[in-house]
């Protein structure tokens, strides 16, 4: 394996429980001097953990490290550092208020000559072509920007093995495309960069190997060049996946959303989204492609209550809802799988089957007259649910902060969903769920469909929307362009739309 | 499982105390934290006690008996435990939606004042109506003085933190006001109000003493508190308000109402206890009514960790500690108030014991070395630099 020279880092029989369950298991895993290699699996496959336990953010029940050979146990980011290896979390940790210099050299020891330092701030972000000006203020760069802040931040303080948390998560496919790039060019000086993933592209893009876990333990680890997708995915969740898509049956159905003119204002009471007319109707999938900040969670919110629109009618199945609250658009027939789902979507301080009833608590199959709360059917129901939507946690007074994005998802839908909704709004259903749980989520919306039930699907993922969409609208600052038959247009057009605003 | 594969020797490395991000303090845990901080906070009193050369055993063999010793003692304890707990439940409520209601001592007043307005206007009604008028009268005084920052709050967004403790004021010196103005009894000549008509006094519930019916009713009150939050849907609304306001309202619960709601209940609980003081110990308002407790419901409900029955604990533990420092002074000749000391002791133990509680010991390796190694390189380049 090793030709005569030592891998950079070597990790062996990496063990680690959390509460009973082994989230790494005698996990071996190596990187050499100036390879990419991908670090692939399921959310809670156990990626995170491993190299959290590399940054010293963990310790390991058991097992070894060593770095260019030598034994070393890290028990500090700190440690780490010391050692070469940097990492770039999923959420960013920079000052907004400071200078990217400032938040470079913030909590380095000793004093700093601010200037010198930027100008090898510079230095270094010009060699791997990373283009970061020292001089700006954080809080108003673009993700993308922040993240080379942060890799610049690992380089300047000399990491020579980069870990990149789901790094293209954020990111447009543009920059995600240049930040391939560097990690190419990281390598071609020697250097070592890890890329924890659940994305199979992301896995096979730049990478020299692929290491997949799955459920704790190491499966395999692959040369990237004799491997494919279709053997990745097969690794990585355990068995074979068939893509959902969208049946495309092109009757149209009754008007279930009409939206007529509706403009929202965003935090700041500016206009976020503006006179935007669509209707969806029943039994088809209306996507609305857009980059995220476009003014789609404004509309989202707008229509499913939880935001006052400044102008314009909402009507669902021919009932004016314009500024009704959440809890009328419900019995009028909405679903509403929301943005963020950890911080809309449910309780977190909640256990899962308290999150199972959040908003049906008061119907009285839940509560006696409304009020008092029948715990025998709430806990069946919860049981019954769990059963029947494959929700896998350890019991129903699991709480939420522990239940992986995928299994959070589940619960979301499930609960929305056995209200028989006729209309759902889902925005970012998928966002950062592993293959598995995102198959789950679009034959669910699909099979939706086929009922007959009426979903407005917002996304930043193009490839989603294009394979469950009939219909496909492109948001631009604020403004809807479409919506256009899915036959009429293709990634290309719609990728235009969504980053120049034209129809082209 | 084995920590490493090699062995090493015990103790070669220094140990280390680090403070783990993943760990929450178990329930026994916490008992432990609460029970070390009451013995610390004791034993940091007694040695204070050493040091003012009081006989220490002597000194809390005096502070239990004069809680607990005999009937009368204790019936001052459970006297002093009522209004505590009512208004440590009120600020319960509140807490439980996230809303800072610190204005227990105005809400507490209010509903003193209201109920002896009441009873001395509408003077004696028949025998079985004047208690529940009264009862009526507390919760609707407290309840009232709490719908202002309630509305500022649930309207316009306005911290009710600064609004309920600026009630606090207006309350006090509106009853100073009173007592020695509109309100002062023309037949005492003291600044206080008439004495109540009879039939508007809570009935003694234990006979011959002077426990009344106010601690019944506090101990109803903790019943009913305990069933709202964790079997109603009102509760599950509260507490999902407190927990996750974005969440709640995706739900369908009406932030404005929820916040309405416990801002009421929260004052009317606290009118409840002012009730109590005027109609089962004083029987006439006057300055000082609520004891001195001011913000003590706040320590009370936060030491009982939001939780009905943990509040009942701490209410009767914060009065029988101020019932039997009284009795402390007259044996040893400490001042009552040296109490507070140990008081305030106990509640930074256990705030301290939250924060510890997160640590864990372990010991550390050569990484660190390591460390330390490229610190001193670092020293180096900086002076290069400078």
């Amino acid at each position: 394996m090793m030709d005569g020279q030592p891998p950079f880092l070597e990790m062996r029989g990496i063990t680690k429980a959390f509460g009973g369950v082994l989230a790494n298991d005698h996990i071996d895993f190596d990187v050499q001097p100036g390879e990419v290699h991908a670090l692939l699996g399921e959310n809670g496959a156990g990626k995170t953990t491993l190299m959290e336990i590399l940054y010293g953010l963990y310790t390991a029940d058991a097992g070894d490290i060593f770095v260019e050979g030598k034994h070393v146990h890290i028990h500090s980011p700190l440690d780490a550092m010391h050692l070469g290896i940097g990492m770039v979390h999923q959420h960013f940790m920079l000052i907004p208020v400071f200078s990217v210099c400032e938040n470079i050299v913030l909590g380095m020891p000793g004093r700093h000559d601010l200037r010198r330092a930027a100008e090898e701030i510079r230095e270094l972000s010009q060699r791997f072509g990373l283009e970061v000006d020292p001089q700006a203020r954080t809080g108003g760069l673009p993700v993308g920007m922040q993240q080379r802040v942060e890799i610049v931040r690992a380089l300047y303080r000399g990491a020579r093995l980069l870990v990149l948390d789901e790094p293209t998560a954020v990111l447009t496919p543009i920059e995600s495309a240049t930040l391939m790039r560097f990690v190419r060019s990281m390598a071609s000086e020697g250097h070592s960069v890890i890329i924890i993933t659940h994305k199979l592209e992301e896995a096979t893009e730049a990478s020299d190997r692929v290491t997949v876990l799955r459920r704790g333990r190491k499966v395999a680890t692959l040369p990237t060049r004799e491997t494919d997708e279709r053997e990745l995915s097969r690794l990585m969740v355990g068995r074979d996946l068939e893509p959902a898509t969208s049946q495309r049956h092109d009757e149209a159905g009754p008007s279930c959303l009409t939206v007529e003119h509706l403009s929202v204002r965003g935090e700041r009471g500016a206009l976020s989204c503006k006179d935007a007319c669509f209707e969806v109707r029943c039994g088809e999938v209306l996507g609305v492609a857009g980059v995220s900040g476009n003014g789609q969670s404004e509309l989202a919110e707008a229509i499913a209550g939880l935001r006052q629109p400044a102008e314009g009618r909402v009507s669902l199945l021919g009932v004016d809802v314009t500024g009704w609250g959440p809890r009328a658009l419900m019995h009028a027939g909405m679903a509403h799988v929301p943005e963020d789902r950890k911080a809309t979507g449910c309780v977190g301080a909640f256990n899962l089957v308290e999150n199972l009833i959040l908003g049906r608590h008061r119907e009285s199959s839940f509560a006696q007259r409304g009020l008092v709360l029948r715990r025998r059917a709430i806990r069946d129901f919860g049981e019954r649910t769990v059963q029947e939507f494959d929700i896998r946690a350890a019991g129903l007074d699991t709480a939420i902060s522990v239940l992986s994005g995928g299994n959070v998802q589940k619960l979301i839908l499930a609960r929305e969903l056995q209200r028989n909704p006729k209309l759902l709004v889902a925005v970012e259903p998928t966002r950062g769920l592993d293959v598995g749980a995102i198959e789950y989520v679009h034959r669910t919306i699909l099979g939706l469909c086929d009922q007959g039930v009426a979903v407005l699907l917002f996304s930043s993922d193009l490839s989603e929307v294009f394979a469950l969409s009939n219909r496909i609208a492109a948001m631009y600052h604020g403004r809807l362009l479409g919506p256009f038959p899915v036959a009429e247009v293709d990634t290309e057009r719609i990728g235009y739309m969504m980053t120049r605003g034209v129809a082209a | 499982m084995t920590m490493t594969t090699r062995p090493r020797p015990l103790g070669a490395y220094p140990v280390r105390i680090r403070r783990q991000r993943d760990l929450i303090p178990s329930r026994s845990r916490r008992l432990a934290i609460f029970v070390s901080s009451v013995i610390l906070g004791l034993l940091i009193g007694a040695l204070l006690m050493a040091i003012m050369r009081v006989d220490v055993l002597t000194a809390y063999r005096s502070l239990v008996s004069g809680a607990f010793g005999n009937s009368d003692n204790l019936v001052a304890t459970l006297l002093k435990t009522a209004p505590l707990l009512l208004a440590g439940l009120g600020v319960l409520v509140a807490f439980r939606a996230g809303i800072y209601n610190i204005g227990n001592q105005g809400q507490f007043l209010a509903g003193a004042l209201c109920s002896t307005w009441v009873a001395l206007h509408v003077g004696t009604v028949s025998g079985a109506l004047g208690v529940p008028l009264m009862v009526v009268s507390g919760l609707a005084g407290g309840a009232l003085w709490a719908l202002v920052p309630a509305l500022l709050r649930a309207v316009w967004g306005i911290n009710e933190i600064i609004t309920t403790l600026m009630f606090n004021y207006v309350a006090v010196y509106l009853i100073d006001y009173l007592v020695t103005g509109p309100m002062q009894s023309a037949s005492l000549g003291v600044p206080e109000t008439d004495f109540l008509p009879s039939g508007m006094q809570l009935p003694i519930i234990a006979p011959g003493t002077q426990l009344h019916a106010g601690f019944l009713l506090a101990i109803i009150a903790m019943l009913l508190i305990y069933v709202l939050i964790f079997h109603t849907s009102i509760g599950y609304e509260i507490r999902a308000v407190g927990h996750n306001p974005r969440a709640a309202q995706y739900g369908g619960v009406s932030l404005r109402r929820t916040i309405v709601g416990v801002m009421l209940l929260s004052g009317a609980l606290s009118g409840l206890a002012g009730m109590g003081e005027i109609t089962g110990v004083h029987h006439q308002l006057l300055d000082g009514v609520d004891g001195g407790f001011e913000y003590t419901p706040i320590v009370v409900a936060l030491l009982g960790v939001l939780n009905p029955f943990g509040v009942a604990v701490a209410a009767l533990g914060f009065a029988a500690l101020s019932v039997g420092a009284d009795n402390m002074q007259t044996v040893v000749g400490l001042p009552s108030s040296f109490i507070s000391i140990i008081q305030a002791l106990i509640v930074l133990f256990i705030l301290a014991g939250e924060y510890l509680g997160r640590l864990t010991i372990e010991r550390r390796g050569p990484a660190s070395e390591s460390r330390e190694a490229a610190e001193a390189e670092t020293t180096q380049t900086r002076e290069v630099k400078l």
